[in-house]
């Protein structure tokens, strides 16, 4: 058995080749994905240990409500080092500090932009930091930069460098150029080192650290100097050994990583599944045409099961062989993807790569499994071929047998499929979207089933215009593509689950983006929003600087505040009495705005409605700083996206800020004439050209609120692009399979005087038929997915409404087309070329 | 319609083949399967072209009909010379003026019998002519079934659509490939009765290929091949008198 089954795959290569790719490209997924994220996480912990290395005991103080104990000071240090067995403490102080390449723009992203302490300990030399070119900044108007951000800045040694902290910005010299082993750093973040005073000055007050580190003497243990370090702390610090910390960071990194495993694996699961299709389609056919062959292995005493058994035998084979090759590819994939990610900027730490038993197994396991699973139905079905079909002298033509129950099966699947999208869709939520998810799974099994069935009406439809264009092709190709409805279903149906997925989530990203943007474009007014790149607050110098600049018009900052009214805490924006309603869309429902100038307050609608708030009442109200007081409602307004419910005058928001900074957000900018380029320029120069201030325009507040969809959509796309890769295979495979079992009827074609062209054309209409088929299935379901989802979604998102994207939409439809088109390529070209002679030879 | 069963060498020919030779390989491994076969197919004519198997009939009918390229010699079809004409315009003679019979895979299993027989028309884009094939679908009697799918209808009634199929694009000659090959005897006889009656009644021109005597004898003549080259001919066949020859040959090819 084994060596039939070894034959079988050999005699049938050529016919093997698409359920090999498509099983190879699976298996490539899964392994790249799981060597990949095991690269990365191994990449990473050696990192965090690394950077552990020197580290016996790490403490760490959180900034809290209190201002009075802000850290760690010089004198616990010095205590903490005249303990036994400590060689050195190092005390670190870090903030956000960024700096400007030539074109003067924030090089890194804002978040990852750090500016720190540079701390030379005894030998003037930073353990943390290795200098590649200068040396530390130990005086006051210097700074260090990291080596990639000092490349990107084309900074050198000597050069005047301006770094922008959340104050104004200002020059520096720079004094070296380092490499650490930092993560942030190593992640494409910009590091500037400054002295320690001046970091100190910066980030937090003189003489004062956010954390320290402590490393130990020879001999003795971390735990035990833990022990001694944790009486001398203040309350607020906590100490960790650096193990426990760099253990710590290793989980941090292995549960980040294993989001991602996670989710690439299911995309690989979606390939993987739509592979089954295709090997399924495979194995029918290899079994159809070996009717004889296996009914004379039964007439000659073979048993169904060992009949059966051959089959499976047979798809191992294909699966390993797949396997192995899938999982080389996988490895190529890992490769890649690591280097693609340190392109896109995403710096990756160097390291091996891991490639672990499990990552083995598993690829393995996988590409084995599926393709015996898929080969299972086929093989039950060669199991039952009767012996005597061995004297049959007719080919065995495709089994017509009833679709009845299938068919019932599929509708009664697909209906509980619908009604859970629909019910989901109504009760709406988490709960209603889990109903629509389990729904989608029942709808698009359901849809597989009947495939076969809908594929005769829908493909009948189009046959009129088919005809009436391509003429004899067309007829024949529409006629041909439901000849075989079962494999014509599962071709299509590979199709028309990528397809949905792909159209779900583009439904559902447009119609978020577009509410997304109708809430920008609907909410404000404002030409210009100012914000820090670092998402801290902005200074006050800000403000005063702007509000002299030229072309400004209005502008108002978002100042963060709150109130309590009765004890329940309430969420308020200071802003610019005046100018507030000329940078923000609002529409006052009962007072007048106006009344902000005489140190009244603004109340959202809804919050006055559920309050039972009027305009006029006056509301007994304990302020950030503790002391109570009392504010008069001056206006009513319907609640804006981008303020508080409770809007107050600046002024009285600055009097009752608990902080010294009163915490500006964002500063909205009206300017003369609209959005320009002098009116952006003035505000730049105004601002100082601080790189770590961004400036944008309602384009950028468009893209800053909705781009993420866009990058997720498009990350999407990426990954389904295997699973539609696979479809096409699919495609290719089918037409393959059925010029090779139409080859006497294209010779007959081709006899009686139906050209090359034509030939080529009917195969390829048939490809186009089916892959538009299949598109059209996914894309309906798709919608209607897309539709449900959002559905439950609306309630959370204001002014939500359902965009169908019809251009997206009709690129689907016509990529699918054009898919057809390719995968017939090779089938048409084998068919136009097939030997009329030998096509139209019997036997 | 212009010539009688009785008259076999009418004026025109419908096709001929003129030191038509067909070789394969080279040197050592060289196989001549046709040799030199000069051969006329008159209009009107019921020809039948017998032999034992690898005598080249076979090959002689597709060289001469357009399916297969020759080594030398030529072949007209009409006043057209096939060895001149590129895979495109063989396609479209074999369209416009040559009509099949195969012995199976006649017609395409999604097409009803009607589609079938106009398919010719249709892959050239002209309309039939329903007078025309009104007669040809009365004279093969598939009046009844003209809506069938070739899996609806028995193997002598799918045979007798390649019939229709081929007389109903009204072509200057029609060769049949061993046309009863998969038939019983009484299908056959049907389906060379019309042939005949086409050729009778209709004027066509006929040329078959077979290796049953009794096909044989529904010819008008029937030409014999032995080793790529014409041995012999007989006109006004019958089963016995072809049994014979053929058993002549036989006797001959052993005992030289």
């Amino acid at each position: 058995m084994f060596r039939t089954a070894l034959r079988n795959v050999l005699a049938h290569k050529a016919r093997l080749l698409m359920t090999v790719l498509a099983v190879m490209l699976g298996v490539a997924f899964v392994s790249g994905t799981l060597v990949f994220t095991d690269t990365l996480g191994n990449a990473f912990r050696n990192q965090s240990a690394k950077s552990y290395d020197n580290v016996a005991v790490s403490i760490e103080t959180y900034a809290g409500d209190d201002e009075k104990t802000p850290g760690i000071d010089d004198a616990t240090l010095e205590k903490i080092r005249g303990l036994d067995g400590v060689a050195s403490a190092t005390g670190r102080v870090d903030g956000f500090a960024g700096v400007a390449d030539p074109d003067g723009k924030l090089i890194g992203n804002g978040w990852s932009n750090t500016g720190a302490n540079f701390a030379p300990g005894k030998d003037g030399k930073d353990a943390q930091y290795a200098f590649v070119e200068g040396s530390g900044p130990v005086k006051n108007g210097s700074v260090a930069l990291d080596k990639d951000t000092a490349s990107k800045g084309e900074y050198k040694v000597g050069d005047p460098v301006r770094v922008a902290t959340n104050g104004p910005v200002k020059e520096y010299t720079l004094s070296g150029i380092f490499t650490t082993e930092d993560g942030a750093v190593n992640a494409g973040g910009s590091l500037v080192l400054f002295d320690t005073p001046t970091a100190q000055k910066l980030y937090l007050k003189p003489g004062v650290f956010q954390n320290a580190t402590v490393s130990a003497a020879g001999g003795v243990s971390d735990q035990k100097l833990l022990d001694e370090i944790e009486p001398l702390l203040p309350k607020d610090a906590t100490a960790q050994t650096g193990k426990a910390l760099a253990d710590q960071q290793a989980k941090d990194i292995e549960s980040g990583l294993t989001s991602l495993n996670t989710m690439l694996l299911a995309f690989a699961g979606i390939a993987l599944f739509v592979g089954i299709f295709l090997i399924a389609n495979t194995f029918t056919m290899l079994i159809a045409q070996r009717t004889r062959e296996l009914a004379l292995m039964r007439a000659i005493g073979a048993t169904r099961r060992q009949v059966k058994r051959s089959v499976l035998l047979e798809a191992a084979f294909v699966g390993t062989l797949a396997s192995v090759i899938g999982f080389l590819l996988g490895l190529g994939l890992a490769t890649g993807l690591r280097s693609a990610m340190g392109l896109l900027g995403g710096k990756i730490p160097a390291g091996p790569l891991i490639v672990s038993p499990t990552a083995v197994a598993s690829a393995f396991a996988v590409g084995i499994l599926i393709t015996v699973l898929a080969a299972w139905l086929p093989a039950r079905r060669a199991a039952k071929i009767a012996p005597v079909a061995a004297m049959s002298s007719v080919h065995a033509t495709a089994s017509v047998k009833s679709l009845v129950v299938r068919n019932s099966i599929g509708g009664v699947i697909t209906l509980l499929g619908s009604a859970g999208i629909v019910g989901g869709a109504a009760s709406g939520g988490t709960s209603g979207r889990q109903l629509v998810a389990a729904g989608a799974f029942f709808a698009l099994i359901g849809i597989i089933i009947l495939i076969p069935l809908l594929s005769r009406p829908v493909i009948a439809l189009v046959r009129p215009l088919l005809k009436k264009v391509f003429g004899v092709s067309g007829k024949l190709a529409s006629q041909n593509a439901v000849r075989n409805p079962r494999r014509t279903g599962a071709t299509a149906s590979a199709l028309a689950i990528g397809l949905t997925l792909v159209t779900g989530i583009s439904v559902l990203g447009v119609t978020l983006g577009q509410a997304i943007d109708k809430m920008t474009t609907d909410n404000i007014k404002a030409d210009y929003l100012i914000s820090m790149a670092s998402g801290d607050s902005l200074d006050e110098s800000a403000l005063t600087a702007l509000s002299k600049a030229d072309g400004v018009s209005a502008l108002s900052p978002q100042q963060a505040a709150s109130l309590q009214v009765d004890g329940e805490y309430h969420s308020a924006s200071g802003v610019t009495p005046g100018d507030v309603e000329k940078v923000f869309a609002l529409t006052t429902e009962s007072g007048s705005l106006a009344s902000l100038k005489d140190g009244q307050v603004a109340v959202g609608s809804e919050t006055a409605k559920s309050n039972g708030w009027k305009t006029g009442d006056t509301l007994p109200v304990t302020f950030e700083d503790e002391k109570k007081g009392e504010v008069t409602i001056g206006a009513t307004y319907k609640q804006n996206e981008f303020l508080s419910p409770f809007v107050l005058p600046k002024e009285l928001a600055d009097r009752h800020s608990a902080s010294t900074r009163p915490e500006i957000r964002e500063i909205w900018i009206k300017a003369d004439g609209g959005a320009s380029k002098a009116n952006e320029q003035s505000i730049v120069d105004a601002l100082g050209d601080n790189p770590a201030m961004s400036v944008m325009d309602r384009q950028d507040i468009r893209d800053m609120f909705g781009g993420f969809i866009n990058t997720a959509l498009n990350i999407m796309y990426g990954l389904l692009a295997m699973a539609l890769l696979i479809a096409v295979l699919g495609v290719v495979n089918t037409l393959a399979m059925s010029v090779f079992e139409r080859q006497q009827e294209i010779g007959m074609l081709r006899a009686i005087g139906l050209d090359r062209g034509r030939v080529k054309r009917m195969i390829r209409l048939e490809a186009v038929v089916i892959s538009v088929f299949g598109a059209v299935i996914g894309v309906g379901l798709g919608v209607f997915l897309g539709w449900a989802i959002g559905r439950t979604l609306s309630a959370d998102i204001p002014g939500y409404a359902l965009v169908i994207p019809w251009d997206r939409l009709g690129i689907f439809l016509l990529l699918a087309g054009l898919v057809g088109v390719l995968a017939s390529l090779w089938p048409a070209r084998s068919a136009a070329k097939l030997n009329m002679l030998t096509a139209i030879k019997t036997e | 319609m212009t010539t009688t069963p009785t008259v076999h060498r009418a004026t025109a020919v419908a096709a001929r083949a003129t030191e038509l030779s067909k070789v394969y390989g080279e040197g050592e491994t060289q196989v001549v399967a046709l040799d030199r076969v000069t051969v006329d197919f008159p209009q009107g004519e019921f020809t039948a072209i017998m032999g034992p198997s690898g005598s080249g009939k076979s090959t002689l009918m597709h060289c001469v009909a357009g399916l297969d390229s020759f080594s030398s010699g030529s072949v007209r079809i009409g006043e057209t010379e096939l060895s001149t004409l590129k895979d495109k315009q063989l396609t479209q003679l074999r369209r416009d003026k040559i009509g099949f019979i195969f012995q199976a895979f006649n017609l395409l299993p999604t097409l009803t019998a009607l589609e079938n027989i106009t398919l010719p028309m249709d892959i050239a884009g002209r309309k039939p002519d329903a007078a025309w094939l009104q007669k040809v679908i009365d004279m093969v009697g598939l009046s009844e079934r003209l809506k069938h799918r070739p899996t609806e209808l028995s193997g002598g009634q799918q045979q007798r659509v390649a019939v229709a199929r081929a007389l109903a694009a009204q072509p200057e000659i029609i060769f049949g490939d061993e046309p009863t090959g998969n038939l019983d005897s009484r299908s056959g006889a049907e389906v060379l009765g019309f042939l005949r009656n086409s050729v009778r009644e209709l004027g066509q021109t006929v040329v078959m290929v077979t290796h049953d005597p009794v096909a044989a004898s529904y010819a008008d003549r029937v030409i014999f091949l032995a080793d790529g080259a014409v041995v012999d001919q007989m006109m006004h066949p019958t089963a016995d008198g072809v049994l014979d020859r053929m058993k002549a040959f036989d006797a001959k090819g052993r005992t030289s």
